[in-house]
C-alpha cells in the first residue's frame, strides 16, 4: 500500500507552494474580454496566494502551515517572481507573505445574500504581482531553479509533505524541451513522497477549460499535451478533495488544467478541520 | 452523579494556549449539563467561538434557533472591524466553526437528553458490553468533513426548527444507574476508539479507567506517535450516574 502524501501538514511540519510563471511576451496575447493572458497570471496569482493566506489566518495571527515562492521567467531570465521586501530569498514561510503585498485594490464582490437575492459587497483585494511580458520563455532554466530551490527545501523539511509545484504558461518554452527537466524535477522529494506539479495552461483558443484530464487524446495543442505528460498524476487523497468540490476526476487524473481556474487547488491540501460548509 | 475524568491534551503540546477544545460542566444535586465544542482549524476565532456555544448550552439546554442567535449575537461584539488587517477580515468573513455535544441529564426522571451538531461524540456504556453512540457510530463517519456551527446564520442553514430535534438529539431513559457511564470525546478519540473496536480491540475499559491527566495524555501521545490517532485537540469527558 502506498503510504505517500500522508504526512500531516502542520506548524512543526508545513509544506510549501512554488508558483512558477511564465512572463515571456506571447503572455500579451488576449485570452478573453479584453485581458491578457499576463493579466489572467497575475489575477490567478493575486487571488491563489490570498486565498492560501485567508484559510491560515486566525484571530491571532497568520499560522505557517505553508511555505511559499515564486520563480518567474520571461525576457530578464528567471528569478525571484516576488519584490519589496521578499526578494531577498525564493520561499516565505506564509505569515512573512501576507503584509508584504505591493498595494491593496477595492473589488466588488458578488454575495448571496441567502434569501434568494445576490448583493455587492466591496472587498480589500491585496496585490503582490502585476501583469509582466517580454523576451522569451526559458522554461527549461526556470524547471532547473524550481528543482534546485525544492531540494533544498526537501532538504531542510524531510517529514514534511512534499512542494507542489503551480506552473502558469502559455507553454511555448524557447530555451529547449523541458518534459526531461519536468521529469527530474518529480524524482525530487521528501519522506512523505515526490514533488507534486500542477500545470495550468493558458490558451488564446476559444476550446473550453479543461480540468484535471486522464488522457492527453482530448487536447488540442502540442503545448497542452505536453504540460500533461509534466503534470503529477493526482494522488488518492487530492482525488478525493476534487470530488468532494464536484470535478470530475478519476484516479488516473493529472494535474493539467487547460484555461480554467486554479485557486480552488490549494483547498485540496488539508491543514485541519473544515466545515461542510465551506467546499 | 459524578465526573470522573475531564482533560483535554493540546494537539500541539508547544501551543498549550491556542487548544480549541472547550468544554463546561454544570453538576447539580438534580441534574448535570455538560457542553464541549471543539473549534475547527479552519476557522477565524473558533476558540471564542466554542466558547460561546458551550455557555449557550449550559443557559439554554433546549438549544434553539433563538438561542443560537443570541451566541451569533454575542461573537459579535467581540470583534472590532476596523482594526483588521485584509487577511483577518477576509478569514472574519469566511467565518468561524464549531461542533457542540451537549448532555443533560434529570435525575429525578433519569432521562439523559444528548444533543450534538458536528463530530463531537457521546458513547454510552451500558450493561452487559452495549454501548450506544450519538451522533456517530462507526470510524468511517469521522471520514466526512462535518456539519459546524457557524458565526454566520447562513452557514447554519441545516439547522432550523422543523428538523432539530430528532436529527441533532436523542434522549435515552432508565439508565442503569450503577452500571452505566457516558463517555463525551472529539472527534480523533473517538474516531480512534471506534476504529479499535472495529479491529476487534476495544478501549472502551481503557477510557473509562482514565483518572488523571498524565495517564491520558501519555496515551494520547502513544497513539499519536504510532499513527493510530490523528494529531489534533483531544478531549475526553467520563460520567458515572451513581456516585462511585
Amino acid at each position: 500500500m502506498d503510504m505517500s502524501y500522508t504526512a500531516e501538514i502542520s506548524r512543526n511540519h508545513p509544506t510549501a507552494f512554488l508558483f512558477l510563471i511564465d512572463q515571456s511576451g506571447s503572455m500579451v496575447d488576449s485570452v478573453a474580454a479584453g485581458k491578457t493572458k499576463a493579466d489572467q497570471v497575475a489575477d490567478v496569482l493575486n487571488r491563489t496566494i490570498a486565498n492560501i493566506i485567508v484559510r491560515c489566518t486566525k484571530s491571532d495571527g497568520v499560522r505557517d502551515y505553508f511555505d511559499l515562492g515564486v520563480i518567474a521567467y520571461g525576457g530578464e531570465g528567471v528569478g525571484n517572481g516576488f519584490q519589496g521586501d521578499l526578494q531577498n530569498q525564493l520561499i516565505h514561510p506564509i505569515s512573512a507573505v501576507e503584509p508584504a503585498f505591493l498595494r491593496i485594490e477595492e473589488r466588488q464582490k458578488k454575495i448571496d445574500d441567502g434569501a434568494g437575492g445576490i448583493f455587492e459587497q466591496t472587498i480589500k483585494f491585496p496585490i503582490w504581482f502585476e501583469p509582466e511580458a517580454s523576451g522569451g520563455t526559458p522554461m527549461r532554466a526556470a524547471l532547473v531553479k524550481a528543482a534546485e530551490v525544492v531540494t533544498e527545501w526537501c532538504a531542510l523539511h524531510p517529514e514534511s509533505y512534499p512542494p507542489t509545484i503551480l506552473h502558469i504558461t502559455d507553454g511555448a518554452s524557447t530555451d529547449g524541451d523541458p518534459e526531461e527537466f519536468a521529469k527530474l524535477l518529480l524524482q525530487i522529494r521528501t519522506n512523505d513522497g515526490p514533488v507534486l506539479m500542477f500545470n495550468l495552461h493558458l490558451s488564446s483558443s476559444l476550446s473550453g477549460a479543461i480540468k484535471f484530464p486522464s488522457s492527453e487524446f482530448a487536447l488540442q495543442d502540442e503545448y497542452s499535451r505536453l504540460l500533461f505528460r509534466m503534470s503529477s498524476v493526482l494522488p488518492e487523497h487530492l482525488v478525493h478533495y476534487a470530488k468532494e468540490k464536484g470535478i470530475a476526476v478519476d484516479m488516473e487524473s493529472k494535474g493539467f488544467i487547460f484555461n480554467a481556474d486554479f485557486v480552488e487547488i490549494v483547498d485540496f491540501f488539508d491543514i485541519g478541520t473544515r466545515a461542510s460548509q465551506l467546499r | 452523579m459524578k465526573v470522573l475524568f475531564k482533560g483535554t491534551v493540546p494537539k500541539d503540546t508547544r501551543f498549550l494556549g491556542r487548544v480549541e477544545d472547550v468544554f463546561c460542566v454544570s453538576l447539580k444535586r438534580s441534574s448535570l449539563r455538560i457542553a464541549l465544542s471543539d473549534g475547527a482549524s479552519e476557522s477565524f476565532d473558533s476558540k471564542e467561538w466554542a466558547m460561546i456555544l458551550t455557555r449557550c448550552f449550559l443557559k439554554f439546554p433546549s438549544f434553539k434557533k433563538e438561542h443560537l442567535q443570541k451566541a451569533l449575537d454575542e461573537y459579535k461584539q467581540l470583534h472590532d472591524l476596523t482594526n483588521m488587517s485584509w487577511s483577518q477580515m477576509a478569514a472574519y468573513e469566511r467565518g468561524s466553526f464549531a461542533t457542540i455535544l451537549g448532555i443533560n441529564y434529570k435525575k429525578q426522571k433519569n432521562v439523559l437528553d444528548i444533543f450534538a451538531i458536528g463530530d463531537s461524540v457521546a458513547v454510552l456504556l451500558c450493561p452487559e458490553e452495549k454501548i450506544f453512540s450519538f451522533p456517530y457510530s462507526q470510524a468511517n463517519d469521522f471520514k466526512k468533513r462535518p456539519e459546524l456551527l457557524s458565526n454566520d446564520m447562513q452557514h447554519n442553514f441545516f439547522f432550523d426548527s422543523n428538523n432539530t430535534a430528532s436529527r441533532f438529539r436523542k434522549t435515552f431513559r432508565n439508565i442503569n444507574r450503577k452500571q452505566s457511564l457516558l463517555l463525551c470525546m472529539t472527534d480523533a478519540i473517538a474516531e480512534w476508539a471506534f476504529q479499535s473496536a472495529e479491529n476487534g480491540f476495544p478501549v472502551w475499559s481503557k477510557l473509562s479507567s482514565i483518572r488523571e491527566q498524565r495517564i491520558f495524555q501519555e496515551l494520547v501521545l502513544e497513539m499519536r506517535r504510532s499513527g493510530k490517532m490523528r494529531s489534533d485537540d483531544t478531549t475526553l469527558i467520563t460520567v458515572s450516574f451513581s456516585r462511585r
